[in-house]
């Protein structure tokens, strides 16, 4: 249960870090080398952690 | 709500039952389905197409807001009130209205489309692929498949897609879950970097560099049509026709616990049909801005340019989530048509088809005139049904004529469906109406063609209807 709850902060972090490189290039703080390997880690993390912390459903 | 005389009520999936009370679900349920479905690789073309179009900032921000809000109150006021009434499928509710036989070809006309449909979703997904093999890309003007690493690339593409939506299909639907928020996101974040690249700094440089470098405006590109304010809107409208107006989604409101909660679909629409759109045009534009004479559509470079192997990601899981449903409704229309055979051959077959149309660029290069198409074939079943709900009663006609005289084949559906397409065929051909705009003239010709002909039927068959026991309330 806690490890469920650590995964799902975890992927929530993930999914900010989809957006927070695309803002940080707008506002020149961040190349677009760097943002492509922020976006392709964050990807990574997001799709680990979210199907790991989510429990599959009976349909 | 409808009293189903005699159907035993052992149909878990409530394909051929009413949805009992206790299986309709909340308004978040449709949230999430529809800010998910509206969120597909067809987007990444349509951006770019509405570019070529020669749109210009205004008309196609206005067209879009307003044709989007007619598309929410379609779902609103024609899909989901008769949807939360009769609580049946739309296969379900056409095979009670017109009989066995004429849903059968209902069926093959939707299978055919859902594979086509999904065809050109492989084909976005094979750009992303194409750009790790390093193939020859087809250009906008290409028809034909562009060389065997094409060919064998989508073939890969499909079978893999095909495969999966015959085997696994709600892993995929679970992957797909997942995968929603992450895709909007990076689509935002395609529009963000590629504002960035065209030269926005703050946020008050939006409008001008719209104007100026992403929708100027003025002559369209070579093989499109110029777009104004109305085609953008009717597309907007119209591209969803089968599913609002043609009534598809009645299978999916029919869990709705209130009509109200169809509002939910503007969700898909301004996620998937406006910042989607508005930020696939803009990576269109990136594209141009660096070289003027590269003006091909091709989904894979853009995202791979503006956010490199996440981007890539992007386009093929967008194509994959939404052709994966696509290629597994197409397969359960044609299993239908053959009861049979069993679904797993059914799908791989459609997956098949979907695959062959992939290999063919037109149909993705030519998306917006083929969604426009798909409306305009499904579209007059829609307005049968919302004439034979609301009108006929009022008019003393009999509702569901081919259930309540055992019919499997009820002549004045099937007239109605042909001579409108007839109709719309030749207004498009010889009238001058555009493809995007004709449904609307369509759909209302068909619910007054289908009230007509009914009259007519029904008159010659009084007899008998007058001895048959009414069966709704």
């Amino acid at each position: 249960m806690a490890l469920r709850k650590v995964l799902q902060i975890v992927s929530w972090l993930a999914l900010a870090t989809t957006l927070w490189p695309a803002f940080a290039f707008f506002h020149g703080s961040l190349d677009l080398p760097a943002v492509k390997r922020w976006l392709l880690l964050a990807t990574v993390v997001w799709f680990a952690t979210a199907w790991a912390g989510t429990p599959s459903k009976p349909r | 709500m409808v009293a189903m005389a005699d159907e035993a009520n052992t149909d878990l999936e409530f394909e051929r039952t009413p949805v009992p009370e206790h299986a309709q679900l909340g308004f978040r349920s449709f949230l999430g389905q529809y800010a998910s479905e509206h969120v597909a690789g067809t987007e990444l073309m349509i951006g770019p197409l509405f570019v070529r179009t020669g749109v210009g900032a205004s008309d196609l921000v206005l067209g879009l807001l307003v044709g989007n809000a007619l598309a929410v109150l379609s779902w609103l006021l024609v899909t989901a009130p008769i949807a939360t009434r009769v609580r049946l499928t739309l296969y379900a509710h056409l095979e009670r209205l017109c009989g066995r036989k004429l849903v059968t070809l209902y069926n093959l006309a939707n299978g055919v489309m859902f594979c086509f449909l999904a065809g050109s979703m492989i084909t976005v997904s094979s750009t992303a692929a194409g750009v790790w093999t390093g193939i020859a890309m087809p250009g906008f003007a290409d028809a034909w498949p562009t060389g065997a690493g094409w060919i064998a690339t989508t073939l890969v593409v499909g079978a893999l897609i095909a495969g999966i939506a015959a085997a696994g299909y709600r892993a995929v639907a679970r992957f797909a879950e997942l995968a929603a928020p992450w895709m909007v996101l990076l689509f935002l974040a395609f529009g963000i970097i590629g504002l960035r690249e065209l030269g926005v700094t703050r946020l008050g440089d939006v409008w001008e560099v719209a104007n100026t470098k992403i929708w100027p405006g003025g002559e369209p590109r070579a093989g499109s049509t110029r777009f104004t304010f109305w085609h953008v809107c009717f597309f907007a409208w119209f591209c969803n026709l089968a599913m609002h107006l043609g009534m598809a989604d009645l299978s999916v409101f029919r869990f709705a616990k209130k009509s109200r909660y169809a509002i939910a679909s503007a969700a898909g629409m301004y996620v998937g049909h406006f910042m989607a759109w508005l930020a696939a045009s803009v990576l269109y534009a990136v594209q141009l801005a660096r070289d003027p004479g590269h003006d091909d559509v091709l989904p894979g470079p853009m995202a791979d340019a503006a956010c490199g192997v996440a981007g890539l990601l992007c386009v093929i899981v967008a194509g994959w989530t939404t052709a994966n449903p696509t290629i597994y409704r197409a397969g359960l229309a044609f299993q239908a048509i053959v009861p049979r055979c069993a679904r797993f051959k059914v799908t791989l077959f459609a997956g098949a088809l979907a695959t062959v149309a992939g290999l063919f660029p037109a149909l993705a290069m030519k998306l917006l005139g083929f969604v426009a198409f798909y409306g305009m074939v499904l579209m007059p079943m829609g307005a049968v049904i919302v004439a034979d709900y609301w009108l006929l009663p009022r008019l003393g006609l009999q509702r569901w004529f081919a259930h309540e005289r055992g019919l499997a084949f009820y002549g004045a559906a099937a007239l109605t469906w042909l001579l409108t397409l007839v109709a719309c065929a030749a207004l498009v051909q010889w009238g001058g109406v555009e493809i995007y705009f004709v449904s609307l003239p369509g759909w209302l010709l068909a619910a007054l063609l289908y009230t007509l002909l009914s009259v007519a039927w029904q008159r010659r068959a009084r007899p008998a209807v007058a001895t048959a026991s009414p069966a709704r309330s």
